[in-house]
């Protein structure tokens, strides 16, 4: 099987399309038309951008330029986090939070992954461990980000509840059970109904793009969902943690919750 | 040693307060609105961020943990939530209705889902629920505010009843002159920034006679 080579003809007919739907909007809301045009703009920009890098890294295979772009990524996820949430005030703490947590699940699992599933030679062989690496850390902070909006607002709508609970002599783990539950359950719901629905109602990005490219379906599908379950864990666990660090943040020293 | 001390305890806009109470008592804290009697109690349960010292059976707050502190000097605050949906769960050991009927309440009310339980019921159960943690000082931020004539003396009586157990005091802020006589032995009050503190007489005179 050989791949169908696309030009920058075809992609600017693509991007034809995503014009015509941001015009069509932009009546209606000029906002959102904007936000569209800014998004795609945003998306040929990075992922050309990414391309050069990829090659460059493919080329070097070297461990150490490796992590290191793979510190650049989850630094940046950790930003998007922080400009994603929407309420209260900016706290300091936030990138720490959300970088940390996706840091520590993203790296273990994709390592872990490499040196026991993949077994390339090199482990580290960047052909894997960057899309690998790339995926955990967009599911990743997807779920973070889900996490960490919503614990905020709860904490802000809730306050005189968990307020109560603390007089109660409840300590912070005690009194924000109830909103850490919520904030876990909003932020891995879209990776269980992803998961649930593969296959069924949607076949999954990475599979379809490996088929597109002349793959194996069955090898294919065997990717899917070692990615699949990857993500589920990593999403999980970053998520468990960025709720724990989150929840932490949103006190002082003597638990007492802060003001939004 | 008294029971409770309160040391240079500064919070905006009273001036430092130093102030002590000894077990069994009660103290009615008065204030026109705005004058920091709720933040003060606030600060006495660690909930407020505030210079000085407070401290139990000569144990400063800071060196427990907030939590514990919490637990031993409990307030309760004028608005009670809920977050399960019956009272029942809200308690460790769910009273029994003796207890209940001391506050006009009974068992069925315990297990009625919060929502059909009126303002007055829930501030009594909110009481209850307070005092099931066994607190040492209990922080009353207008404890019978919804309450009817008849209600507030029912929890008036209880909480003398409480009070004269073991080494337990209540703080207690009130609107109500006549409870204040009812209850203080002693009266704070807060007046131009500052605390001043006097004996109850009506209660002192008639424990004379």
């Amino acid at each position: 099987m050989n791949i169908q080579p696309i030009s920058v003809i075809d992609l600017g007919i693509a991007a034809f399309l995503v014009c015509i739907l941001a015009l069509v909007n932009h009546r209606t809301s000029p906002q959102l038309s904007k936000d569209i045009f800014i998004a795609m703009i945003r998306l040929v920009l990075q992922l050309s951008l990414i391309a050069l890098v990829l090659k460059y890294v493919f080329a070097e295979r070297n461990i150490l330029l490796i992590g290191g772009l793979g510190l650049v990524m989850v630094a940046l996820a950790g930003y998007e986090v922080k400009n994603r949430i929407s309420t209260g005030r900016t706290l300091a703490g936030t990138f720490w939070v959300s970088s940390f947590s996706m840091f520590i699940s993203s790296y273990v699992i994709c390592i872990f992954c490499l040196l026991t599933m993949i077994k390339a030679d090199p482990w580290y062989h960047p052909q894997y461990a960057i899309p690998l690496l790339g995926m955990l850390l967009g599911n990743t902070l997807t779920g973070v980000s889900l996490s960490l909006n919503r614990l905020r607002d709860s904490f802000k709508v809730q306050r005189t509840l968990i307020e109560s609970r603390l007089m109660l002599g409840e300590d912070i783990w005690q009194a924000t059970l109830s909103q850490r539950r919520e904030a876990m359950t909003s932020a891995l719901i879209p990776t269980i109904n992803s998961m649930a629905a593969a296959g069924i109602v949607s076949l999954p990005g990475m599979m379809t793009g490996q088929i597109l490219a002349g793959a194996d379906p069955e090898l294919a599908v065997r990717y899917q969902i070692m990615i699949f379950l990857l993500i589920a864990a990593g999403t999980g666990f970053g998520t468990y943690l960025a709720t724990y660090l989150g929840s932490k943040q949103l006190f002082d020293d003597r638990e007492r919750l802060i003001s939004l | 040693m008294s029971l409770l001390m309160l040391h240079d305890l500064c919070i905006e806009p009273v001036k430092a307060i130093t102030a002590k109470v000894e077990a069994q008592q009660v103290i009615m804290l008065m204030g026109s609105s705005g004058s920091g009697k709720s933040r003060l109690l606030y600060a006495i349960a660690d909930l407020l961020p505030h210079q000085g010292e407070v401290k139990l059976e000569n144990q400063a707050a800071t060196t427990l943990a907030p939590s514990q502190w919490r637990q031993k000097v409990m307030l309760l605050p004028s608005q009670i939530e809920w977050w399960y949906e019956t009272a029942e769960e809200h308690f460790f050991n769910p009273p029994t209705a003796k207890e209940l009927q001391k506050l006009n309440l009974c068992l069925e009310q315990l297990k009625e889902p919060i929502v059909n339980l009126s303002t007055g019921q829930k501030q009594r159960l909110g009481l209850l629920r307070a005092i099931n943690r066994n607190p040492t000082i209990l922080l009353l931020d207008e404890a019978t505010a919804n309450l009817d004539h008849e209600n507030t003396l029912a929890v008036e009586a209880y909480l003398k009843e409480w009070v004269s157990q073991e080494n337990r005091a209540i703080i207690w802020i009130s609107h109500l002159p006549e409870q204040v006589e009812r209850m203080a032995d002693y009266i704070w009050s807060i007046n131009e920034q500052a605390l001043t503190c006097r004996t109850n007489q009506e209660k002192s005179n008639k424990q004379l006679l």
